[in-house]
Order: C-alpha cells, then sequence, then structure tokens
C-alpha cells in the first residue's frame, strides 16, 4: 500500500515537473565556431592596415577610405597597449557629445548627440566643439581634464584618512599631437584653443570622454549566452531583495536589450550585443569607414557631405571580427602567490565581486557581469556611438542606459590596460576604486576600510590580471 | 485521558479517549453526538495538569451563586471562558492576575457587578448581560462560503499579523540595503526577533486556525497565545510541510526562472505551473500533518490519504487557491517593483498585501480543516453507532 502510495504521489510530481524539463531541452546551445585561419590573417592585416583617404582597400569596395572625419588612421593606433589588440591611453580617447533641448540631464529631449571626431581628411571637415555649441571653444581635441569639473579627478569618491591620491599628471598633459589646424573661427565661439583648461559647457551639452578598451578575450565573452547575463540580473536581484535594477544604492546591474531584444556585451554602455557589431560600430565612427552595419558618420562641420559607397564589405567586417576572436584570454599571473591569493579573498570580501563576478557562465577569470550599474553622479556620461538610436530615457529600464550606468568592464587584463574608468581618468587601481560610487560605494567604502597592507594585497591582486603576451 | 468537548446544544461534555471517534447520546439534548477524533485547541489546556485549581463564586447575575472549581493554568494561552454548565452563559474570563484567589470567600456587599465590568470592560458586560438565547452561538461552518466570514472574526489578530509581517519583511529588506559594516548588533538582533516572532506566531494562528476547523470547535478563534512549545511546533509543521516536496518546484521554478533568459509566454506558464504546484502541495502536506498530529504524516502515504478522504472537496479548494496564489504572486510582484520608485505607495501596497494574502491563507486553511471535520463526521456516521456511555457533563 505504502509502496503504491509512494509510486502515485512520485509519478505526479514528476508529472509537474516534465513541462519544465521539455522546455530546459528545447534551449538552443551555442556551439563555439573554429576560427578559419585565413580569415584571421586576412582580418589583422585590417586591423594594423593605416588607412587613408580613397585608401586602395576601400576603393575596390566602392568608398572612399578614411574619414571624412576620424579619431585615428589604422585600430592598431589605439589598440596597442599590452600587445595587440590591448587597451588604448587616454590620448586616444574618443569625445562624445549630447546637446538636449532643456537640461543637462534631460535625456528624453536629445537633439543631437555623437563624436567629436579628433581628425579629418581636410579642414573643412574637422570637427570642433564649436560646432556642438557655439559658445564652446573651437578645439577638436578637448583633454579630459578640460571637461571634467574642476576637481573631479582629484577623486571626489572617497578620501581615506585625509589622504589624496596620486596626483594626475597624465590627465593634465597636452596631447601628443601637434595642434591641428583649425577652420575658420564660428561666430560666438570662445576665442580659446588651449585644450588643456577648463571651459564652462552650457547646460544644455554634454561632453564627455570614452578610453580604449582591451579585446582580449572577446570571443569567449561573444560567445557568453544572452541567457546567462539575464541570469545574472536576475540572481544580484534576487540577492538584494528584488531590488530594482537601476537601484541607486545596491549592485544590482541591467542587461541592455537592442531594438531586436539581444542583450549588449560589448562598449563602456553596453551598447554592442555581438563583437562583429562592435567591430562595425569602431569601423564607422572612429576611422570613417563605411560598412553594411553602420553608415561613416558626417562631419558636423559639414553635415551636408554624405558617404557614398561602402569601405568594408561584410566579410572584411566578419574578417576584423574573427583577428579579434583569435585574441587569446588575459591571464592571471602569480596565482599561487599567498599576496595575490588574500588579495583575491579581500576583492570577494570587500564586495568587488558582487559585480565584477570571476566567472560569469562558462568563462572563468573575466570579473564581470556584463551589466549596466550606477556609478553615481560623479561618473557620469551620455551620448551614443550610433549616433542616436537609442536614446536615454531615465527610470526606464527597457531602454538606453542612464548617464551613470556604465557596463562592468571585465578587469582581465586590467594591470596593461590603463588608465581606468571609462575615461580613463584615474591613473592608478587605487584611484580607480576609490572612484567607484552609486552601487559600489559601499564597496569603494569598504576598501577604503580596510589596512594599508591589505589595500596593497587586493591591489596585488588586480595587478596579477595581465594581458596575454601577444605580439 | 478525558476528551471534553460541546455538544451542539451547548452542553459541555467529557468522555473517555478511547471513544474518539464513536456516537454517543448527549446526556442533556440525548442527541447522537460524535465524540470528536483530536483535541481540540481549547481542551488541551483543560486536559493537561491542572497547574492551579481555583474555586471562585460565579460573579454574573445569571449564574448558579453555587462556587465552581475550575483548572486555570498560571499561563493561560488560550482565552478561556468560564461557563455555567447548565446554561452556558459565560459566567467570568479568568487570567494571570484575576483578584479572586483560591478559596477566597467573596463578600455578599461587594459589588460583583461593577468588579467584572472593571475587568472586562463596559462592551462585554453588555454582552454578558443579553440574555444567553439572544446571543449567537458560533456553529462550525459548513461550506467555503462560510469559512469566508473567519478572518473577519480573526479580522484584530489578522491586522497585527499583517502589520507585524510588513514591518519585519521592511527591516529585512532594510537589512539587504544595508552596508554592514556599520549595523548596530542591536537593531539587528531586535529585528531578527521581531521577524522569527511573527512568522512564529503566523505559523501557530494557522496551525490553529486549522486544527480548531479540523476538530468542529468553532467557539471562538484560536491561537497560540503564550504557549511558546506550540509555536515552535507550528513553524515546524510549516516548515517540514515545505521541505517534504513543494520544495522541490519552487526550486525548479526559481532556478527556471533564473535561467530561461527572455521569458516568453510558455515560459511564464511554466512558472506558474511550478509555483502553484509548489503552493497546492504544500497546503495538502501541511493539512496531512495537521489533522494526524504528527510531522510524520509528510509521508506520500498520508498526504495521498489525506487527499483521498477529502476527494472532491479538493477541487474546489484548489481552485481557490490557485486563484488566491496567482493574485498574490502578481500583487508582490508588482510591489516589488514599484517600492523603491514610490516608497509610500510601496508601504501601503505591502500592508495590503499581508492583510489579503493572510486572510486568505486563514480562509483556505479553515476550509480544509472544516472540510476534514465535515468528511470526517460523514464517515463516522456511515460506521455502526458504538452504545452511548461514558458521556457525562462536564463538572458534576
Amino acid at each position: 500500500m505504502n509502496r503504491r502510495h509512494a509510486a502515485w504521489y512520485f509519478a505526479l510530481g514528476i508529472l509537474a515537473l516534465a513541462p519544465v524539463g521539455l522546455r530546459v531541452l528545447s534551449w538552443s546551445r551555442p556551439e563555439a565556431e573554429e576560427l578559419d585561419q585565413a580569415a584571421v590573417n586576412a582580418g589583422k592585416e585590417l586591423f594594423v592596415h593605416e588607412w587613408a583617404p580613397n585608401d586602395a582597400i576601400a576603393r575596390a569596395n566602392g568608398g572612399d577610405g578614411l574619414g571624412p572625419v576620424y579619431n585615428a588612421t589604422s585600430c592598431f593606433a589605439c589598440h596597442k597597449q599590452g600587445g595587440l589588440g590591448g587597451a588604448g591611453g587616454l590620448e586616444h580617447n574618443v569625445t562624445n557629445f549630447i546637446v538636449a533641448s532643456a537640461g543637462r540631464h534631460a535625456a528624453q529631449s536629445v537633439l543631437r548627440q555623437g563624436v567629436v571626431h579628433t581628425d579629418a581628411i581636410s579642414p573643412e571637415f574637422l570637427e570642433t566643439l564649436t560646432h556642438v555649441d557655439h559658445t564652446l571653444p573651437r578645439i577638436s581635441r578637448p583633454t579630459l581634464a578640460s571637461l571634467l569639473p574642476p576637481g573631479a579627478l582629484e577623486g571626489k569618491g572617497v578620501r581615506h584618512q585625509g589622504r589624496m591620491f596620486e596626483l594626475i599628471a597624465k590627465a593634465d598633459a597636452p596631447v601628443a599631437d601637434a595642434p591641428v589646424p583649425l577652420p575658420d573661427p564660428v561666430e560666438g565661439g570662445q576665442a580659446q584653443a588651449n585644450p588643456n583648461q577648463h571651459f564652462n559647457i552650457p547646460e544644455h551639452v554634454h561632453l564627455s570622454q570614452r578610453n580604449t578598451p582591451a579585446l582580449f578575450g572577446a570571443r569567449l565573452i561573444d560567445e557568453i549566452p544572452d541567457r546567462v547575463i539575464i541570469a545574472q540580473e536576475r540572481l544580484e536581484r534576487v540577492r538584494f531583495g528584488m531590488a530594482a535594477p537601476q537601484s541607486r544604492e545596491v549592485p544590482v546591474g541591467r542587461a541592455l536589450r537592442d531594438a531586436s531584444g539581444k542583450v549588449g556585451k560589448f562598449g563602456w554602455k553596453g551598447q554592442s550585443s555581438s563583437l562583429l557589431d562592435f567591430v562595425q560600430a569602431a569601423c564607422a565612427n572612429e576611422l570613417g569607414l563605411s560598412n553594411p552595419a553602420h553608415a561613416q558618420p558626417s562631419s558636423i562641420a559639414r553635415p551636408e557631405v554624405k558617404a557614398v559607397g561602402l569601405d568594408l564589405t561584410n566579410k572584411q567586417c566578419r574578417d576584423m571580427r574573427d583577428f579579434i576572436a583569435s585574441l587569446p584570454q588575459p591571464i592571471e599571473r602569480n596565482r599561487d602567490n599567498p599576496h595575490v591569493a588574500e588579495g583575491r579573498q579581500l576583492f570577494t570580501k570587500v564586495g568587488c565581486a558582487d559585480c565584477h563576478t570571476p566567472s560569469l557562465g562558462s568563462v572563468d577569470g573575466i570579473y564581470s557581469d556584463l551589466l549596466l550599474h550606477r556609478m553615481g553622479d560623479d561618473l557620469q556620461g551620455q551620448g551614443s556611438y550610433h549616433g542616436g538610436s537609442t536614446p536615454s530615457i531615465p527610470d526606464s529600464p527597457g531602454n538606453g542606459p542612464l548617464a551613470d550606468e556604465w557596463r562592468t568592464p571585465p578587469l582581465w587584463g586590467i594591470a596593461d590596460s590603463g588608465p581606468y574608468l571609462h575615461d580613463g581618468r584615474a591613473t592608478t587601481l587605487k584611484q580607480a576604486i576609490e572612484m567607484h560610487g552609486g552601487q559600489a560605494q559601499a564597496s569603494a567604502r569598504r576598501f577604503g576600510s580596510l589596512t594599508p597592507v591589505q589595500q596593497i594585497r587586493l591591489i596585488t591582486f588586480l595587478e596579477s590580471l595581465r594581458a596575454p603576451e601577444v605580439r | 485521558m478525558t476528551i471534553t468537548f460541546y455538544c451542539t446544544c451547548g452542553q459541555h461534555v467529557s468522555a473517555d479517549q478511547a471513544d474518539a471517534g464513536r456516537r454517543a447520546i448527549c446526556p442533556r439534548c440525548r442527541q447522537p453526538v460524535v465524540v470528536p477524533s483530536m483535541k481540540a485547541p481549547a481542551p488541551v489546556i483543560l486536559e493537561r495538569p491542572p497547574l492551579s485549581v481555583q474555586t471562585i463564586k460565579p460573579i454574573s447575575p445569571f449564574a448558579d451563586p453555587e462556587p465552581v472549581s475550575i483548572a486555570v493554568p498560571k499561563s493561560i494561552g488560550y482565552q478561556v471562558v468560564l461557563v455555567d454548565e447548565t446554561c452556558s452563559v459565560p459566567i467570568g474570563f479568568p487570567k494571570q492576575g484575576y483578584p479572586l484567589k483560591k478559596e477566597e470567600p467573596v463578600a455578599e456587599s461587594r459589588d460583583v457587578d461593577r468588579e467584572l465590568e472593571e475587568i472586562l470592560g463596559h462592551r462585554q458586560m453588555q454582552r454578558l448581560r443579553r440574555p444567553w438565547y439572544r446571543r449567537p452561538r458560533p456553529q462550525i461552518e459548513r461550506n467555503g462560503l462560510e469559512c469566508m466570514a473567519y478572518p473577519f472574526r480573526a479580522f484584530g489578530l489578522v491586522s497585527v499579523l499583517a502589520i507585524s509581517l510588513t514591518i519585519s519583511s521592511l527591516l529585512n529588506l532594510i537589512l539587504l540595503f544595508t552596508d554592514f559594516d556599520v549595523l548596530d548588533y542591536g537593531q539587528l538582533f531586535f529585528w531578527g526577533v521581531l521577524g522569527l516572532a511573527t512568522f512564529g506566531y503566523l505559523c501557530g494562528f494557522l496551525h490553529c486556525t486549522l486544527q480548531a476547523g479540523a476538530t468542529g470547535d468553532a467557539a471562538r478563534v484560536r491561537w497560540p497565545g503564550a504557549d511558546i512549545r506550540l509555536v515552535l511546533r507550528s513553524v515546524a509543521a510549516v516548515a517540514i510541510s515545505f521541505l517534504a516536496g513543494p520544495i522541490v518546484f519552487a526550486l525548479a521554478a526559481l532556478w527556471f526562472w533564473l535561467q530561461a533568459g527572455e521569458l516568453t509566454w510558455l515560459d511564464s506558464l511554466l512558472l506558474w505551473e511550478q509555483g502553484l504546484a509548489a503552493f497546492l502541495l504544500w497546503l495538502l502536506v501541511y493539512t496531512s500533518v495537521l489533522v494526524n498530529d504528527r510531522l510524520s504524516a509528510v509521508s506520500p502515504a498520508g498526504v495521498l490519504d489525506v487527499a483521498v478522504r477529502l476527494g472532491w472537496r479538493l477541487l474546489p479548494i484548489g481552485l481557490s487557491a490557485s486563484l488566491i496564489f496567482f493574485v498574490h504572486a502578481c500583487w508582490i510582484l508588482f510591489v516589488l517593483e514599484t517600492r523603491v520608485n514610490e516608497p509610500a505607495a510601496g508601504f501601503m501596497l505591502l500592508l495590503f498585501f499581508w492583510g489579503s494574502f493572510l486572510s486568505c491563507l486563514t480562509f483556505l486553511v479553515r476550509w480544509l480543516g472544516v472540510s476534514w471535520y465535515h468528511r470526517n463526521r460523514q464517515l463516522e456516521a456511515t460506521k455502526e453507532t458504538p452504545p452511548a456511555a461514558s458521556l457525562a457533563p462536564q463538572g458534576q
């Protein structure tokens, strides 16, 4: 009798669980594609290729080559720190702008947004801040220090026992390149050409910079299924009592969905859902290379001049994607060193690992949840690479990122990717930690309360996360 | 051991426990009555070894002037009503610190009405003064519709529990948002105790509600009072009922929700199915534990036995439980989504959520208990009538 009861009981239970099991079996599991070595080699050629106006490669596709506006002449020009495909220095920062109809943070009323490119194929196309707003100075390559409020680089986040951080010499240093020739002055523009001097930015204009990220291990990130990132988002919500994803206090991230519903994985704002899209957007915006997914931007100095033809074909974009996908995963050196091990424990203890999760899905050592987190009022940056396709709408989780929302950057290879934070305002790792605000404020405070030796241990652990040795 | 209970005519009678479940004849109204197969919460106290025997003189104007001996535990969990056995008129509400002491004679000159009014309050006194035949005698509910009235009878308890649960859940949420480095451990202890006490009494209240229904006890709303052992047993019953099966579906639902990515309508449907399976199974296991009054009743045999015995009655209960589950799950999800942006509205929504959910849960467990009671009476009625014996009016 009891056995029959038990059989019935468990049969009913299995029957109730069966639909979920069947559904799980129907989930698609992405299979890693084998990279074609020929494509990788072709992609590498394109990656290091020095592009020029009317470049032969682009002309073969019917395009105009480099420009008319661009930030660099090759991918390698920026992605070179720690090896081919690495991060870029402060001198390669990209300046984004947003012009709103009212108020700096009124993102719902965005009129224009885009990138102020540092170079152009001819002076008539050269973009300056004056083209963004006539009250801004005629400079095309402002330094980070000139854009931030006075004192912002001194680390307003956390001061530990009255000590301030190291001086930020790099941010204030003049850019290495020679001053660019400026076009005729625009009426009303500030007669100022010193890119280092701070200037007043009108309320309705928002300027921010983006630092060049490293591309190591990008293939592993690309292969992470959306499900895994969404699972991490939900796990963080559960962990903090189902707190809202855009909470200001607790580290609960948000997966950004693009127009097709795919989860963003690349870019400082998580604006690209695939490595291919990221590559295509970068080619268009940084080099002015039109491709099937993204048209090259028109110069804001001559908006009436539109691009004709494609500079890159789909295959060439895929070749570049394959080359970047072939870049190895960053490495963790001295894993067994007791100081590094202690630092790793402290990293978890102070709460860094809440967002910089050591593994995501099947990817170990990524130290990121790839979710957007609110980082506080001091770390704001609006504007999109895509020129207005994803306007930010505050308090609307299903839409574009808020000004203070940033995708958790993977920390693998961080020791070879300075300066840090989205615009490179932190020159040291310690400074970067202390500048964390918003959802990471509590962790930054806990870091500040560690003893100096413990802080050094934690930094030692971070410094063990190195770029792979790529030639 | 003796079982004491009320006949439907109001006669308080006692019977030997060996006669539990058998039919007998009430010594007062001569009608057949089934000796309950398990103890009602109130008699549980009366059955315990008396901690102090008090002889008090009835002070109600309706009562017999002769003193009555009653067993009054020092720590009274249930509100005990002294009953004049001949007419069922409540004559007083003894509690700790009751002024009448053992063998203490009551001076004839005392104004007992005034003393009683001081103890009971004006409203209760007015109620006592009403003729007994005008006072409604609580009857056990006959169906689910009548069970809906039970949460209203327990409105005070439900309200206090809802407020406590709202405060506890908010404090626990605050704990999640608080940096433990700056947390005061005194506060943490206080919040923890408050949360545990609230949960314990919630379990105890549900325990009493179901068991009172299962034994046909309709006299009054039962709750654990100061009986901490009952509270602990109730918590254990709730926890073990959840661990013995429902947890599988709950974990399956949680895991599926975490891993499913963007939810399609099919995924949502599956999530509801798992959540509902967990809730319904928990109700069934919980009923099995309480009506059998032993934790081992969580076994498949015990649960299926309860299900089979309740039979078709489970269908309307299950449908109601599904509706309640669906509405409240949507409600709490809505509360969780809105509380950050609108704290005041979130608080009110949470308060109303707990009030509504507790009321519905009370209704459901009462319905289950009452269904069990009626089903047992039905089954007993089909058996051969045992010889009427050993029933004696209580207190004689």
